[in-house]
């Protein structure tokens, strides 16, 4: 029992852990590293428009509200 | 991409014909004759022969789902993983590959490995560990290849024109540098032939290390580089960066350190020390906070896009699979837990977990994947979005048919086994009884992975069309070269020597000494774990700054960022492997040591893992009251120290067989393996006729009982004539008894049927079928000995885990254990 308490509880408190982490790198968000999540959009030059992620020669419907 | 397509075609199609094959036994290679039957009697079609066969060897459900699960693996799932490496590599690095020499190798290479598989994984040449079947050569292959591979990677993070490496190519990197440790520790063996070898390691240890590997290749394998291809091709197709960078760090470092850990908890409740297991189930648990913060990262990532999700099927992939992702890593850590192992291990429902996660993770976001490249790559327009969108729902309804019904049958099959009537000490239900019970749930699987193949077909259909509308790009960017671009120039003082390093390897050095050390200097551990945990938080509050700044230079310098990702991935292997695979054997035999295998024995043996049959019944009784009621007293560690490979297994579809010796007479085994419908009508279990036919390879055995005794097993010395006349005079004996019991003769064609007895012995005797009956005659044999720690373990009695598993301790341990070698026992 105090094996399963304790796997519990550690689970537990690195869940919190990680959470709290979680919560405070998204509230500062000054690091360089931050820069580094455009690298894929540097250089850009892909053949096809980014508009269109998957420009296709059928297309679904458009979609129209109900009125 | 085109390589996985049509790999992934492949290994689907194994998989819907061996799902079927777990309905109808005649799928086994008996339903040609049926079909030709039908043509040729009912159609009146003379011109079709029939074709006569009870089974056929290459197509049984043993050599099949490993060439499934090989082929799911390595050649879908791997061609897909290299496939977008490279792609995103270069792009990520802003340079050509390195190498289009080496490129090729790696891709020609790699498919010459799978069809290597192919063919050898029919043929019934087997290591017998699962996802590690292939044979010695392919083995060295593989490393070869890896290899190849990772040099070309390396030598292209190093011709670089990006200062930082992106969190995809971290990613890249566990996976290269982890299955590379991960394989050649798992495949140290010893060759026999060309062909065939023995793994070095036998019993728990070797059920530790393929478990550690096994479980790892999930994850390092089939999860990060998947992951790295989530952090490149969802933002691109998203158009938006990912959610948060940070969370990426925190997601990559905790998850390649703990997966490694995870392992044990394939074998729990097994003889595996208890401390292993907890290890396992505690490491398991945890793992599912890194899982779910790399889930949310991805998922977020589609802020202010998720309209994308209506229109565009790219983005529809891509969130399935990461929700599917999420839905597995919750339901890992759920099966780590020992008391929920204890219903699922062995039943449907681990295959239900791995299928939502290769179905609905590996397959969603490699089809993603190849339809946001497909057009990028033939520089053109997506052939057909609608039927894309269609692929998506096919897909969708084939796993969630797949996996429901599975989760269904495995509950259910556990609860069957399980059960016990009022008074605690009798069973409810016959094993086949459970088979009977989930016919139907495994229909509906098939029938589910009959829904996914068809809509991959649909995707082949879709990328053939769109390749064909469009020509293959030929792209050329121009770069800009900076030659002041400081990159590289980390010194491994700055690299190491740290407040994040020191305060790291400190706290883990004290958690681990915490799990070690016995009761009092455990405590002392724990609380200098917990004071270097603070001080690390205290430093990281006072100068956030220089931490940041180390961790941006890290990730500008690929070399001593490697050498970290090395670090954190080997410290779990390394605490979990090594204190069981150093430790004297007779630490590892509990109070029952196994006999050893006569000759003819360990050929049986060798036909048993050439056939598979470890992919549906394991040889290992757990401590659990239904496991001891249905098979026998639970299985000690010492029972199979001698095997290499260990054949505990991970799936029950037919009954335990740790203690199968002498349960039933030889003739039960000779007409079950003819034909398990004469003994059990109901019966899925595939006819195994050639064995009655093929001879037994008496010739090779005094090599392999050499290699046997190179790797640790007490064979006395005999001369290859003591051997051969050995095993020649045991099968003699079984096929006297067999021939006195007056069962049916099998002879190939061409062959005449023995007149007398004596004919009738001499050709049965060098049948394989004898070899193997007299290994499963074999199985549960032991000899009593004494409960010691053993000399080695003694010596380090300190470093003993301090987590007993008091219910294990059975018999007293006598003052002077035997160590001599067992003598060979008929």
């Amino acid at each position: 029992m105090e094996v399963i308490f304790l796997t519990t509880l550690f689970s537990i408190v690195f869940a919190i852990f990680f959470l709290l982490l979680f919560l405070r790198v998204r509230q500062k968000g000054d690091s360089c590293a931050d820069q580094d999540s455009l690298i894929p959009f540097r250089n850009e030059n892909d053949s096809i428009e980014q508009t269109d992620p998957t420009p296709s020669n059928s297309s679904p419907k458009d979609f129209v509200p109900k009125k | 991409m085109v390589a996985s397509i049509g790999w992934g075609v492949v290994a689907m199609l194994v998989g819907v014909i061996i799902a079927f094959q777990l309905n109808f036994w005649e799928a086994n290679g008996h339903v040609f004759e049926v079909i030709t039957r039908f043509l040729n009697e009912t159609l009146r079609l003379r011109f079709i022969p029939i074709f006569e066969t009870d089974g056929i060897q290459y197509l049984t459900f043993g050599r099949l789902r490993p060439l499934h699960t090989n082929a799911a693996i390595f050649a879908f799932v791997g061609n897909m993983m290299f496939a977008g490496i490279y792609h995103s590599t270069q792009r990520l690095c802003n340079t050509r590959t390195y190498s289009d020499l080496l490129s090729k190798i790696h891709f020609w290479g790699w498919q010459g490995i799978i069809v290597g598989a192919a063919v050898t994984l029919t043929a019934g040449l087997t290591r017998g560990k699962e996802y590690a079947e292939l044979i010695w050569p392919i083995n060295i292959a593989v490393v070869v290849i890896w290899v190849v591979f990772a040099l070309n990677f390396f030598l292209t993070l190093k011709i670089r024109r990006e200062k930082s490496l992106y969190v995809a190519l971290w990613f890249y990197i566990a996976t290269i540098v982890t299955v590379a440790v991960l394989y050649i520790v798992n495949h140290l063996q010893i060759p026999t032939s060309l062909v065939h070898s023995y793994p070095i390691f036998g019993g728990v240890q070797d059920a530790l290390v393929q478990w550690w590997y096994g479980h790892n290749a999930v994850a390092f394998f089939l999860t990060t580089p998947i992951l790295g291809i989530m952090y490149y091709y969802l933002p691109k197709a998203a158009n938006r960066p990912v959610y948060s960078y940070r969370l990426s760090i925190v997601h990559f470092w905790s998850l390649v350190f703990l997966y490694i850990w995870a392992g044990p908890h394939h074998l729990l409740n097994t003889a595996l020390p208890k401390w292993l297991q907890l290890l396992g189930m505690f490491f398991s648990l945890m793992l599912w906070a890194p899982s779910w913060g790399g889930m949310i990262n991805g998922l977020l990532t589609l802020r202010g896009a998720w309209d994308k999700i209506r229109t565009d099927p790219v983005i529809k992939f891509f969130v399935a699979a990461i929700t599917f992702y999420g839905m597995s890593t919750f339901e890992g850590p759920l099966l780590s837990i020992r008391s929920v192992n204890s219903l699922a291990h062995y039943t449907d429902w681990i295959i239900g977990h791995v299928h939502s996660g290769t179905l609905g993770w590996n397959g969603f976001m490699a089809a993603g994947m190849f339809y946001w490249l497909a057009p990028r790559l033939w520089n053109t327009k997506l052939w057909s979005k609608n039927l894309a969108n269609f692929h998506f729902w096919i897909g969708t309804v084939g796993i969630l048919l797949y996996v429901a019904s599975l989760w269904f049958a495995g509950v259910i099959q556990g609860l069957m086994l399980n059960e016990t009537d009022p008074t605690g000490t009798r069973l409810v239900y016959e094993f086949v009884q459970t088979v009977d019970k989930i016919q139907l749930l495994m229909l509906t699987r098939a029938i589910g992975g009959t829904l996914y193949l068809t809509g991959f077909i649909l995707l082949v259909v879709n990328i053939w069309m769109t390749a064909r509308s469009g020509t293959p790009t030929n792209e050329t960017r121009e770069v800009y070269d900076d030659p002041a671009l400081a990159r590289d120039r980390m010194t491994w003082k700055a690299a190491f020597r740290n407040d994040p390093v020191t305060y790291t390897v400190w706290t883990l050095i004290f958690g681990i000494h915490w799990f070690f050390l016995p009761p009092g200097a455990s405590h002392m551990a724990l609380i200098c774990m917990i004071g270097f945990a603070v001080m690390a938080c205290i430093k990281f509050k006072q100068n956030t700054k220089a931490w940041s700044d180390w961790y941006d230079e890290l990730s500008e310098n690929y070399l001593p960022f490697t050498i970290l990702v090395i670090v954190a991935v080997l410290i779990g292997g390394v605490v979990q492997i090594v204190p069981a695979i150093t430790v004297n054997r007779a630490a590892n035999v509990e109070d029952r040591l196994q006999t050893l295998y006569t000759p003819l024995e360990l050929s049986g043996r060798d036909l048993y893992i050439s056939e598979g049959c470890y992919n549906c019944h394991s040889q290992m009784i757990r401590m659990l009251v239904p496991d001891v009621l249905r098979y026998g007293d639970y299985s000690r560690l010492g029972e199979s120290i001698y095997n290499h490979p260990f054949q505990w297994g991970s799936k029950r579809t037919g009954p335990d067989l740790a203690r199968e010796g002498g349960a039933r007479g030889d003739s039960w085994h000779y007409l079950h393996m003819l034909n398990p419908r004469s003994i059990n009508a109901n019966s899925r279990m595939p006819n195994y006729p050639w064995l009655f036919k093929k001879e037994t390879d008496f010739g090779s055995l005094p090599g392999r009982i050499a290699v046997q005794q190179r790797i640790g097993v007490p064979y006395p010395i005999m001369t290859p004539e003591e051997i051969e006349q050995h095993a020649r005079e045991q099968a003699l004996a079984i096929s006297t008894g067999l021939v006195d019991q007056d069962v049916r003769i099998v002879v190939g064609k061409g062959e005449t049927q023995p007149k007398t007895k004596q004919e009738a012995r001499d050709h049965l005797a060098s049948k394989e079928i004898i070899a193997l009956i007299a290994y499963l005659q074999k199985l549960g044999t032991f000899e009593e000995t004494a409960e010691t720690g053993g000399e080695g373990f003694d010596s380090l009695e300190f470093l003993a885990p301090q987590v007993p598993d008091a219910n294990r301790v059975t018999v007293p341990a006598k003052p002077e254990p035997t160590e001599e070698p067992a003598e060979l026992q008929q």
